[in-house]
């Protein structure tokens, strides 16, 4: 050591580190650093991964939530789909159950004319003055073909005669005929359901289904008439006159069968109707219920019921704006006095491969 | 017919039967004369005026066609071509399409519809709607064919398949 004096240490001057302890602090505030730097990078990756979750789950949201808008944005689509099918439904459920009560009834009014006509035999077994007036007449039906060969004035007695006769047989004729039959029961009703097409506008096609089987028109000749005939006769009529007073005199005319009923189509074609088609219908309607005996006869009302075309067809066909046109299905025809071919309904049950009109005797212009 | 039965009058079926059509033939004749009468029921006087109003017409009640049982589809077609253009069907000029078929019997009436369906599948025919039911008329342009036939001529190329298919 240099000198001897000791020296004292200065009061004033912090102790100071050595090297070593300077390092080895330096060291452990860099292994310090390190710890908390890992520590922030550690929280940093939980934020992130926990915000990275919250995401995923943000994400699975968006997509159900798009899922559950896209849903909606069919709903309306899907929902008339729906709807549609469900008036088609409640079309056909409407016309079965009219079809049952149109046959009970049928069946019922058969029997009431089947009495009348049980109680005039008797009478004419029981009433000999009856029974002659019936000869008389009867005879002179047998000579009625040969009056044509007869003096001019001896004819004219005859036949004079013969409307005494035939006057004073009305009754008896009426109840041979069972015109005055009646059943007791209350009112009923059945709906003719009636479709134009298209919808608005001026229709091309006119639809009535008639609540009756097939049948009455495919094998006439099989069944004996009834009301249901009756029935589909007057509405057949009323067609024809339809078309007529909506200036379409000419247009085809036929029958179909519809989910188990008749379907009676009037072809007008396009740009042939003058007037309103709906109220010609209406009146038609009016009139049969106004005319029609045996409306009266089975306390039955006529109800009518217009619906969409496009509910004639079944839910699950593709619709067109010519769903009556569908029901009545297409050949090709000359319309009125032009010789060219052009659409016109085709007849039912009839195979039909290359749309030529089928030639039945079913009626109509089938 | 006696008795009770004597005194009904006609339905409209029986109407039908008694002039060869179909029920729904007559309401059409009648909806485009008088209307429907209210209890539907006719005199023997009604079926006269509604086959009139109807241009109904037996075809056949002088006979049937005699047909070549080797060929009757040709025959039948010759027969028919003789009614059409004697009864001067053609253009303009039309007849009820049932008019063609009135008279005869099962069998041939099949051969004869036979044939008229070929006939309007291939343009020598065409149908025509009236107000009282379907007519039918000799397209134009076909009449010297059809006259041809009529008097024993060809047969056409395009009918030879349903010719064949009825021998």
């Amino acid at each position: 050591m240099a000198g001897s004096k000791t020296q004292q240490p200065c009061e004033e001057m912090p102790m100071r580190k050595s090297l070593a302890e300077t390092l080895a602090a330096v060291e452990q505030w860099r292994e310090e650093q390190l710890v908390a730097h890992g520590g922030a990078l550690a929280n940093l990756d939980e934020e992130l991964a926990t915000l990275r979750a919250r995401l995923a789950e943000l994400e699975h949201e968006i997509r159900e939530v798009t899922e559950r808008r896209r849903s909606l944005d069919d709903a309306p689509r899907t929902l008339a789909h729906k709807s549609r099918a469900e008036r088609h439904r409640a079309v056909i459920e409407f016309l079965a159950s009219d079809q049952e009560l149109l046959q009970i009834l049928a069946a019922d009014l058969a029997q009431a004319r089947a009495q009348q006509r049980q109680k005039l035999e008797h009478s004419l077994n029981s009433d000999p003055e009856l029974a002659e007036m019936v000869q008389e007449y009867e005879r002179f039906c047998e000579v009625e073909a040969q009056l044509e060969a007869l003096p001019d004035s001896y004819r004219k007695a005859i036949l004079q005669h013969h409307d005494v006769v035939r006057r004073r047989l009305e009754p008896l004729m009426r109840a041979a005929e069972g015109a005055d039959a009646t059943l007791s029961d209350s009112t009923q009703s059945v709906t003719i359901v009636v479709s134009a097409d298209p919808a608005d506008g001026e229709p091309s096609a006119l639809v009535m289904l008639v609540p009756v089987d097939i049948e009455l028109h495919t094998r006439w000749r099989e069944r004996s008439e009834d009301l249901c005939s009756e029935l589909t006769y007057r509405l057949y009529a009323a067609a024809c006159s339809i078309a007529r007073t909506v200036g379409v005199p000419d247009a085809p005319i036929s029958c179909r069968p519809f989910e188990g009923h008749l379907a009676i189509q009037v072809w007008f074609g396009s740009g042939s109707v003058t007037g309103s088609v709906e109220e010609v219908v209406e009146a038609e309607i009016a009139k049969i219920r106004e005319e029609a005996r045996e409306l009266q006869s089975s306390n039955l009302e006529l109800a009518l019921a217009w619906v969409d075309p496009e509910l004639l067809a079944a839910p699950d066909e593709e619709t067109t704006p010519e769903a009556t046109a569908q029901v009545a299905g297409r050949v090709k025809v000359v319309v009125g006095q032009r010789v060219e071919w052009t659409d016109q309904p085709a007849a039912e049950d009839e195979e039909d491969p290359d749309g030529t009109i089928p030639l039945t005797d079913e009626g109509g212009d089938s | 017919m006696s008795g009770v039965d004597l005194l009904q009058r006609l339905s409209v079926s029986d109407v039908a039967r008694w002039l060869e059509v179909h029920p729904f033939d007559i309401l059409r004749i009648l909806a485009s004369e008088s209307g429907l009468p209210a209890d539907l029921r006719f005199e023997s006087d009604d079926v006269d005026r509604i086959r009139a109003a109807g241009g109904l017409e037996v075809w056949w009640q002088e006979g049937e066609p005699t047909l070549d049982p080797e060929d009757p589809g040709a025959s039948m077609l010759r027969a028919l071509a003789g009614r059409l253009l004697e009864r001067e069907v053609g253009g303009p000029r039309t007849t009820r399409l049932d008019n063609l078929f009135r008279g005869l019997g099962t069998e041939r009436q099949r051969i004869a519809r036979a044939m008229v369906q070929a006939l309007l599948q291939h343009g020598w025919l065409a149908t025509v709607s009236t107000d009282r039911g379907t007519h039918v008329t000799i397209t134009p342009g076909r009449m010297g064919q059809m006259a041809s036939i009529a008097q024993g001529g060809e047969m056409p190329e395009d009918l030879s398949d349903i010719l064949a298919g009825l021998r």
